[in-house]
């Protein structure tokens, strides 16, 4: 009974605290580690993560977060921005290969509640491993960094 | 072998389409060994000028290897050494053919790439950590044309080709 109602309780503040409610034009923050591009270009393919990319969210966040935590080298990244709406549509091999399709999903982090992921799907499952066919993988980074906009430029030297 | 990919319709909103085409295999171009630099007149001296500008506009691109090597601990995902040598075969080869790229970049995923710009069109050739490379030509306007390239004299040459063409196109 009482491990019954603790269930609940726990399941009740994962569910307040999850936010998966992203409005089209919410934005994404991408922080990049090597982006020679200037504020208001758009960052190259190279730039993104596959198959999960890592960003904080504009609903719960400012640009500038993405640079002032967790370690001293985050200092000198930069940061790029797209929108939800953004996310390339699924893409289909015509040969037969399985369809992938990217949704972003939130996933707090203690010290970064604002932290997100756009996530990869095959045939509606998650992938995390190498799966996914190069050619694929290139077209999906490519196709979302020239949506994105430089925000914040590098100052790694 | 091309490799048609169809885009599905987008999650959000209306159904769009994006062109893409994959080519898992470039066909072997027969000129492909020829390796010697364009001589755009007859004057030995213009031959020894653009050997002489090709030499120099890859000293930025090599010095910039150099600086990758020295912040290497400041990046998240570090290249290989086997994406150096990569970039370095790369280099060379396109040193050989004459074509400069814009930047070389640290790619997220691990590894390196070098990358291309003319106008309004990209192209980059990324070596991964493992050594697998994987180019991608797009206009800007929609049409991205991802593409393997064979770790090969001949695949590389062929690939530096295919995006010299795009760009000049």
């Amino acid at each position: 009974m009482i491990q019954g109602l603790l269930n609940l309780t726990v399941d009740a503040l994962e569910s307040r605290l999850i936010d998966n409610h992203f409005q089209p034009e919410e934005l994404l923050y991408l922080r990049l580690f090597d982006c020679p591009s200037l504020v208001g270009t758009a960052p190259s393919g190279v730039s993104v993560n596959f198959p999960v990319l890592s960003v904080n969210r504009s609903k719960y966040s400012e640009p500038d977060e993405l640079l002032n935590y967790r370690h001293p080298k985050y200092a000198q990244c930069g940061v790029a921005q797209f929108r939800v709406d953004a996310i390339p549509p699924p893409m289909v091999p015509s040969t037969g290969g399985k369809q992938v399709h990217w949704e972003v999903v939130h996933v707090p982090e203690a010290d970064n509640y604002s932290h997100s992921e756009v996530q990869s799907f095959k045939e509606g499952k998650p992938v995390t491993g190498n799966t996914i066919s190069s050619e694929i993988k290139k077209a999906f980074r490519q196709a979302l960094a020239e949506k994105m906009t430089v925000v914040i430029a590098c100052r790694l030297q | 072998m091309n490799i048609n990919v169809r885009v599905a319709a987008a999650g959000v909103g209306e159904i769009e389409h994006m062109s893409v085409q994959l080519t898992s295999r470039i066909p072997v171009d027969e000129s492909m060994t020829q390796t010697s630099f364009s001589v755009t007149g007859g004057d030995a001296s213009d031959w020894l000028s653009n050997i002489t500008n090709t030499v120099e506009s890859f000293r930025p691109l090599v010095a910039e290897l150099d600086k990758i090597r020295l912040r290497i601990h400041t990046l998240e995902t570090r290249p290989s050494e086997t994406a150096f040598e990569c970039v370095r075969s790369l280099l060379g080869r396109l040193q050989m053919l004459e074509l400069t790229p814009n930047a070389v970049l640290v790619s997220a995923e691990g590894g390196l790439a070098l990358t291309f710009e003319a106008a309004s069109k990209y192209a980059d050739l990324e070596c991964f950590n493992n050594g697998e490379i994987v180019g991608v030509l797009s206009d800007r306007q929609g049409t991205i044309e991802p593409f393997a390239v064979s770790d090969s004299f001949e695949g590389i040459t062929v690939a530096i080709r295919k995006v010299r063409a795009f760009l000049a196109s």
